[in-house]
């Protein structure tokens, strides 16, 4: 660590599709922490910069880092340090080897190591301070628990519409992403988990027992469950949606 | 003539079976990892925690992992369930490692501190904020920064005097290296209870030491707290071993 620059280390989990990050800003910043974790999926950290005004990133994680690395979400870190970890993500994919064990799998990382300056681990001017207190109201216990009680009821009838078995693969990386994504939101009520969230879009694209306006509306429903303030929405087009597939008489009963 | 019908059960295949089987463990570990640092919310340690969990899980026999995934089909409730104690024991290897004691408890919000260092061998030695069992683990010349060797280990032997070799053993096992308790009493083929209430006598004993050092002056005089409020931090802590 130069006077001015910063060791900032990743490392990348590609089987469980976690970052995490540390930077040692020794004497650049206080010692005192801001800790931002307004969702389930980005935790981070921030200190008071003494070397530069605003707050300087000191530590983060983001699960389901390679869905959210493109989203909302990440645009809270520094852009070097989106950067840095988009590179690192899809390097990282090649630490998976065919074959290997469940331990193997879980154990194998990416690791990168770079300097950045003070300037390019500032907070985004853009995002809001986060030692401010939230103007939203949180969203209660009970709406999560609905949000998450209709995405099951989706799952579970994609499940069971006929053409769910043809490509076996991609119905089940959606719905255990789905499933992770209700047990979150149910976990921590009223933080949403954008990760998890775009993860389960991602593998909404293709390959499920959906016609393109299915999907799309499944997406939709999916972006809205983002945004803790339009989950009553959510759940009227997640209910909608599982209604009208199982109205059409599709189920394989 | 009597007909006779016979059904035959579809043949499964076993390979088929276990490969489906190691996918779903697969799958639930992968999980298991994410719900483990969501827990976590410690960027430094949550990684190490999440697959050291994870590991411990894929370690037992394929049946035992089967079973825990019925048990707990949704990663996040085991990870719930074993985060708090594979927090503490991630900061006690690390606070070994680093020669700085173990005896460590998690508040109420997370976050983890030494436990009763008054009481017990894990007291302040001098103003350094070095305790007697940062010394005592350790091998390297960083006692000699806070207090010359010899020091150390007279008063140290002041301190556990009274105490014989397995009582300063099972003292040094719990407070210093930050053992489990419930793992020596497993090893010593007896119950919790019997070496807990062993271990309150050995820390009483070494209490009565630690007071009457300071009535002599050998340690400066550091007590702020009295046992009943020490008492009280502890069923707030909760005791962790």
């Amino acid at each position: 660590m130069s006077a001015r620059h910063a060791r900032v280390r990743l490392r990348y989990r590609p089987a469980s599709d976690v970052l995490s990050g540390e930077i040692e800003l020794g004497t650049l910043a206080a010692d005192d922490r801001v800790v931002e974790s307004t969702d389930s999926d980005v935790h981070l950290e921030w200190r008071p910069g003494l070397a530069a005004d605003g707050l300087l990133l000191s530590a983060f994680q983001l699960v389901h880092a390679s869905a959210l690395i493109d989203s909302a979400a990440a645009q809270r870190l520094p852009r070097h340090v989106v950067e840095l970890s988009r590179q690192l993500i899809r390097s990282g994919a090649g630490a998976l080897r065919p074959g290997a064990s469940a331990i193997e799998q879980v154990q194998a990382r990416a690791d990168a190591e770079a300097h950045l300056t003070v300037q390019q681990l500032l907070r985004p001017a853009d995002q809001p301070d986060p030692r401010t207190p939230p103007t939203a109201t949180p969203a209660d216990a009970d709406q999560a628990r609905r949000v998450a009680a209709a995405i099951e009821h989706l799952v579970s009838t994609i499940e069971r519409l006929p053409g769910a078995d043809d490509d076996l693969h991609r119905t089940v990386e959606f719905v255990r992403l789905a499933r992770e994504l209700a047990a979150v939101l149910r976990d921590r009520p009223g933080a949403t988990a954008p990760g998890t969230a775009a993860a389960a879009r991602r593998a909404a694209r293709g390959g499920l027992p959906l016609c393109a306006t299915e999907r799309s509306r499944l997406r939709w429903a999916l972006e809205a469950v983002d945004d803790a303030s339009a989950w009553p929405r959510a759940v009227d087009a997640l209910t909608a949606l599982t209604a009208d597939l199982d109205r059409d008489g599709r189920l394989a009963r | 003539m009597q007909h006779i019908t016979i059904t035959t059960s579809p043949r499964t295949d076993p390979f088929a079976e276990f490969e489906r089987a190691d996918r779903e463990v697969q799958q639930w570990a992968t999980a298991l990892v994410r719900a483990v640092v969501r827990c976590c919310r410690r960027p430094a340690a949550a990684d190490d925690v999440a697959i050291g969990v994870v590991i411990d899980v894929l370690a037992l026999p394929l049946a035992a992992q089967l079973r825990l995934i019925d048990e707990y089909p949704d990663p996040m409730a085991y990870a719930r369930l074993v985060v708090g104690r594979a927090l503490v024991d991630h900061d006690r290897t690390e606070r070994v490692q680093q020669c700085r004691g173990a005896r460590l408890f998690t508040d109420a919000d997370g976050t983890v501190q030494p436990g009763r260092t008054w009481a017990y061998g894990d007291a302040p030695v001098g103003h350094g904020g070095e305790s007697l069992f940062d010394l005592m683990v350790s091998d390297a010349d960083v006692a000699t920064e806070v207090v010359d060797r010899l020091d150390t280990d007279r008063l140290l032997d002041a301190l556990l005097d009274g105490l014989d070799d397995d009582e300063r053993w099972l003292l040094t096992r719990v407070d210093g290296l930050g053992q489990q308790i419930n793992d020596i009493a497993g090893e010593y083929g007896v119950v919790r209870e019997t070496l807990s209430k062993r271990l309150s006598k050995i820390r009483a004993r070494v209490q009565i030491n630690r007071e009457r050092m300071e009535t002599d002056g050998v340690i400066p005089t550091t007590v702020t707290e009295t046992p009943a409020l020490a008492t009280a931090g502890s069923a707030r802590h909760g005791r962790s071993m």
